[in-house]
């Protein structure tokens, strides 16, 4: 809300305040100012009533004269140089002095006034012209003043020429009586303690007699859609400009001016906060105006022009024929006041503010009044606003005032809260008399009830404008406490009294093994296109587990991701475009899916979504990788290396966050989801042994009778080559999904294993393969074998024998906790592992 | 060889010896030095291997001076071996010599993302004055969001414009604040309790360098008997202080918020310009950082807990904002484009 300081003054003395001051006050009041603008003319210094004594021609210049100025009386003349022509002797004149600072005339910059020598001549000043003092008017010759006007007088006084400064108030959601000057009038009053001015209007519009036009007749259909309704009569109209009394102040707010009658409404509800409407009433049929709403089949033609279908929802205006008007939101194109208006019907009314909510929002429209009407106007101030604006039709425009018809009622129920003391003090703090809070409560409108005031209570009759958010004893305590200051509180600290829960450590471990590996953390939109939600861009996701947004901002956000990888394959290739191809990234970041198992029954509907949010950790390594040790130039797996760095930073992260890394495994199964190459990817499992999907050509693979149950922790490999292309980007780039619930679960308590002192003996082995054995079926071979001393297998080398075999090479550490191991006994063993190697997976070893 | 003969050799030996240990100017030469003169086939080794033939005084004698040689050459030995290796670790350490302002190897460390940075140390702070961390859904019902937080169904901040709806049901929607949190916690949770809620927020406004659809809040709810608004205060200006890590300047402007009574903005002295004002905080000096205010009793009555009993405070803050305030990034669209130019500055 623009606050003008000149209009405020209307209501409120503010002598000795500069706009600052007010504006800091208000801002630690509760009305943050924004800003501070200085509008009007900026003119400063002494410019003054004078006479012209004398005119001379100059002795060098044709164009210009010189004159001689008078004053004061008895005081010396000043001479002056003037270009004009329209001047003589004896006419009074605005004379700016050296020291003044006036408007240049040709390109409205500031031009300060000095002595100055023209043309060999002295000049004491410079004799004005309108647009030279911010006038408007004809812009050629001297502005020549009324003959009366008294010399020495300041002519800035005289011609009404004043600086206003303009405050940008925040409004307050909760504050609709404040949207007005007189109700910022009331917060100025109460914070700086100074009264309210009275209104001289008020007498002089009582002493206005009505004209025997027969009155309109006006109705309501339903007194909770709106609890009073006026319409006034005004002739003799005649449509024109405003006087600048009020022109300046609208302009000054930021409110154009259209003509002398828009500019009274949008006056009066700048002034009063009340929204006001004109009819020509030469357009209305039947002398009726009734509010009620809408029928299903009408419609109107509004001001902006647009022809707008109503229903029952709607609430408006009609007179005997048809819809007029959508109460409180905007008129008639039909009834709209033209030029050629004699007669018009001015409507104050107390439109529900609900009401005008649901019929602006029916009709996607809004105006300054629907907005203003939605925030509640005051019932009780309806019937002033109208005379106020008949008061200004008939004082400035010689309108004839008519005769005003009312429906409904303006009474609004009373309210009465007490404050006790002692809240004052448990909420605040604040330890006042029951006369202090009265009295710092006065200028807002809260009158004490009489009779109520006791020593440690006092109630309060709260003020019809205020009963939208006053009505608890709490309301009154933060109005006590925001006018004595939340800055003189005392400030203390709580009392401890409980133990703060410790935090959970898994997403923190999570991002330091992470960044360790050399990821950087992502932090990606939840809101997505539908495209991104499945692989194939096809539009196949399930429509059952998607949750779209039902009004959203873009395609870009219209749907809650059910997966972190197309936010950080697009990031990848954001980077790429950007010229950084090696992106590196990660997310720990929730997924969204509907799911109406999640319904319980014994909770409230209105307390539950039937969705699921569900914690992701992904990654995406968009760059090419350093070739691991045991990659041989000749293996195929070069090619795909990049399953096997995010596979390593997968277990890394296992490692880290202890889960028992010789326990995963890697399985290629449907579950996959389509962002991975199905070639190079893997599910990856906790112990798993029952999820088996690997070929298994030899049928005699040993089922694990004490199989748990496996755990998916999620999916890592190479990004689908076509997903690649759909998103731009060019590298192989290594993705994972992982779950955080399964990587919680997984994650095992922390306990030491005593360090062996025996000694650890080494055993190479290389067994040559076909190629469709895999390294896995090789572990799980030698596990089977059950021999506690052995420690560890390492992978050490792969060699690609021919096109259908290979050699795998590993080494084994063994070591008894108990005793020093004998080389027969780990002979014997080797020996086991190679004879189980060949009768399950058909390997031959080489001498 | 007679006894003479004998000792002769051997002192000849020592002389030898000792000469060519001298001369070693190299481990290599050193070590046949040691070899020639110490070795299993020396003249030293050789004649203590004849000691046998020799009578017992004549033993002895032998003895003592073969021992003597020896052990007079490896101490010797051991002497110029020190001094050699000294000679030859200077040689060493002199070749060695790098570049030392070549790069690095190995992978850079991968950047925590400033968000996640800047979440971490506020419920630090505030985990240190006994906050707990408790979380919440992002899909919400209005309930939760609105009328438990005493917005009834006609205020105008349950607009469409601000919301984000959602297709599972008309009253399922995307949470727009923290705060839903707070009621949550406090259905569950009995007083006193201490919560600090950090999540993910969403409201439909246009993309812009101050504004994006999607945003994350910190929301903290104290309960306890007696609480008052000047611990609210005290609270919050230890957190600015801790935050920033030296003394700004703030002041609680009187704000409403629908869920707190009375309600307070705190602006904090803008830490760039220290109020003198500068663009970041648009020429006023002050900033603002968060809402806070003294739980509405209608809230605490709405979860059952009885509101002359107990009184509490509630405050949210922008973790965006406060980000960008503390490393004077001013457009949030950076936190979500994942330019690594920008990641990697945290």
């Amino acid at each position: 809300m623009k606050l003008s300081f000149d209009w405020l003054s209307d209501f409120v003395d503010l002598s000795g305040l500069s706009a600052s001051e007010l504006a800091d006050k208000l801002t630690m009041g509760a009305f943050e100012v924004e800003e501070i603008e200085c509008v009007g003319p900026d003119i400063e210094g002494p410019v003054l009533v004078g006479e012209i004594l004398d005119i001379q021609s100059h002795p060098d210049a044709d164009k210009i004269r010189l004159t001689k100025i008078r004053l004061s009386e008895g005081a010396e003349p000043q001479e002056i140089v003037c270009g004009a022509w329209n001047i003589e002797v004896g006419h009074k004149i605005p004379v700016a002095l050296p020291g003044a600072k006036v408007i240049n005339r040709k390109d409205g910059s500031p031009l300060p006034i000095k002595q100055s020598k023209i043309r060999g001549v002295v000049s004491n000043g410079m004799l004005c012209s309108a647009p030279e003092l911010g006038l408007s008017g004809s812009g050629e010759g001297i502005m020549i003043l009324d003959p009366s006007a008294k010399i020495g007088l300041d002519a800035k006084d005289l011609l009404g020429i004043r600086n206003d400064y303009v405050l940008h108030v925040e409004p307050r959601s909760n504050r609709g009586d404040a949207l007005s000057v007189l109700g910022m009038a009331r917060e100025v009053a109460a914070l700086f303690a100074r009264p309210l001015k009275k209104q001289l209007w008020l007498e002089e519009f009582d002493a206005f007699e009505e004209s025997e036009l027969e009155a309109i007749q006006v109705s309501i259909e339903n007194l909770e859609d709106c609890p009073y309704f006026t319409a006034r009569l005004l002739s003799n109209i005649k449509i024109g400009a405003s006087i600048p009394q009020i022109s300046r102040r609208l302009e000054a707010v930021g409110i154009k001016c259209i003509n002398n009658l828009v500019d009274i409404s949008n006056y009066v509800r700048h002034e009063l906060g009340q929204p006001l409407h004109t009819y020509d009433l030469a357009q209305l049929k039947g002398n009726i105006l009734a509010v009620r709403r809408a029928r299903q089949d009408e419609s109107i033609l509004t001001l902006d022009q647009k022809e707008r279908k109503l229903n029952e929802e709607a609430l408006v205006i009609a007179d005997a024929e048809s819809v007029v008007g959508v109460a409180g939101v905007m008129g008639g194109k039909l009834s709209e006041v033209s030029d050629s208006t004699t007669e018009i019907a001015l409507e104050a009314a107390a439109f529900a503010s609900a009401r005008v909510r649901r019929s602006s929002r029916l009709l996607g429209l809004s105006s300054d009044s629907s907005l203003r009407f939605e925030r509640g106007v005051d019932a009780a101030q309806v019937h002033q606003s109208s005379n106020l604006a008949a008061y200004l039709a008939v004082k400035h425009y010689a309108a004839k005032l008519g005769k005003i018809s009312k429906a409904g009622s303006d009474q609004v129920k009373e309210i009465k809260v007490q404050l006790r003391m002692s809240e004052l003090k448990r909420i605040c703090e604040i330890e006042m008399s029951t006369d202090s809070a009265a009295e710092i409560l006065a200028p807002l409108g809260f009158g004490r009830v009489k009779g109520s005031a006791g020593e440690n209570a006092v109630e309060f009759l709260i003020p019809s404008f205020r009963q939208k958010d006053v009505y608890r004893e709490i309301d009154l305590v933060e109005e006590v406490c925001r006018l004595y200051g939340y800055d003189k509180i005392p400030v203390s600290m709580p009392a401890s009294t409980v133990a703060a829960q410790n935090p959970k450590r898994l997403p923190a471990r999570i991002r330091r093994s992470l960044s360790g590996s050399g990821l950087n953390e992502a932090w990606l939109s939840s809101l997505s296109s539908y495209d991104d939600l499945d692989a194939k861009q096809s539009f196949e996701h399930n429509r059952d587990t998607t949750i779209g947004v039902m009004n959203p901002l873009s395609a870009e956000h219209q749907v809650l991701r059910q997966s972190l990888l197309p936010g950080l394959i697009k990031a990848a290739a954001y980077n790429a475009d950007h010229g950084n191809s090696k992106a590196w990234l990660f997310e720990i970041g929730k997924i969204y899916r509907k799911d109406s198992k999640r319904f319980n029954k014994q909770i409230p509907a209105h307390k539950q979504t039937s969705t699921h949010e569900e914690l992701m950790v992904s990654a995406i390594a968009a760059s090419e990788p350093s070739l691991s040790q045991w990659s041989d130039k000749n293996s195929p797996d070069l090619e795909a290396r990049s399953y096997f760095l995010i596979k390593g930073i997968f277990e890394n992260l296992a490692a880290s966050l202890d889960i028992p890394v010789q326990q995963l495994r890697y399985l290629k199964n449907d579950e996959i989801p389509g962002w991975f190459h199905p070639g190079r990817s893997a599910a990856c499992y906790l112990d798993s042994t029952e999820a088996e999907s690997a070929p298994d050509k030899n049928g005699n693979k040993g089922k694990n009778k004490n199989a748990k149950k496996a755990v998916l922790l999620g999916f890592i490999g190479e990004i689908h080559p076509a997903v690649a292309d759909t998103y731009g980007l060019s590298s192989k780039a290594a993705i994972m999904e992982l779950s955080m619930t399964a990587l919680e679960q997984s994650s095992s308590e922390k306990l030491f294993k005593d360090i062996y002192t025996t000694p650890s003996l080494q055993r190479d082995l290389t067994a040559d393969l076909d190629n469709a054995i895999s390294h896995q079926d090789v572990l799980e071979a030698i596990r089977s074998c059950n021999e506690a001393t052995l420690q560890r297998v390492e992978l050490v080398s792969i060699f690609q024998l021919s096109e259908s075999s290979k050699s795998l090479s590993y080494r084994m550490t063994f070591q008894d906790p108990a005793q020093t191991l004998k080389t027969e006994a780990i002979d014997a063993q080797m020996q086991k592992f190679r004879e189980t190697l060949s009768a399950r997976l058909g390997a031959k070893f080489r001498l | 060889m007679s006894l003479l003969e004998l000792q002769n050799k051997l002192m000849a030996i020592k002389e030898a010896g000792l000469g060519a240990i001298g001369q070693a100017a190299s481990s290599d030469e050193l070590e046949s030095a040691r070899v020639k003169f110490l070795g299993q086939k020396s003249d030293l080794k050789s004649i203590m291997g004849t000691l046998s033939s020799f009578s017992p005084d004549q033993k002895k004698t032998v003895g003592q001076l073969s021992n003597s040689v020896r052990q007079d050459l490896e101490a010797a030995l051991k002497e110029r071996q020190a001094s050699i290796y000294k000679i030859e670790l200077a040689k060493r350490l002199e070749s060695e010599k790098i570049d030392i302002s070549l790069p690095g190897l190995g992978r850079p460390q991968g950047k925590i993302h400033p968000l996640t940075q800047i979440t971490e140390e506020i419920i630090s702070i505030f985990h240190g004055m006994g906050f707990s961390v408790v979380e919440g859904p992002e899909i919400e019902t209005d309930y939760y969001n609105f009328d438990a937080l005493n917005t009834p169904a006609d205020h105008p901040a349950r607009d469409s414009q601000d919301t984000f709806y959602t297709e599972v049901d008309a009253h399922v929607l995307l949470r727009s604040q923290t705060s839903t949190i707070q009621i949550r916690a406090m259905e569950k949770m009995t007083p006193p309790l201490r919560i600090i809620a950090p999540g993910r927020v969403y409201r439909n406004e246009e993309v812009n360098a101050r504004k994006y659809p999607l945003f994350h809040q910190i929301e903290g709810l104290l309960i306890e008997k007696n609480v008052t608004f000047g611990q609210l205060r005290g609270t919050l200006m230890e957190f600015y202080r801790l935050l920033f890590g030296r003394e700004l300047k703030t002041r609680f402007r009187p704000d409403f918020f629908p869920f707190t009574e009375p309600s307070a903005e705190l602006d904090c002295q803008c830490p760039f310009c220290m109020g003198s004002g500068c663009r970041t905080c648009g020429q006023r000096g002050w900033l603002e950082l968060l809402g806070c205010g003294m739980v509405d009793p209608n809230v605490l009555n709405a979860v059952g807990i009885d509101s002359q009993e107990w009184s509490g405070f509630a405050f949210g803050m922008g973790v965006e904002r406060v980000a960008m305030l503390k490393y004077g990034i001013s457009d949030i669209r950076h936190f979500y484009t994942n330019d690594l130019r920008f990641l990697e500055q945290f």
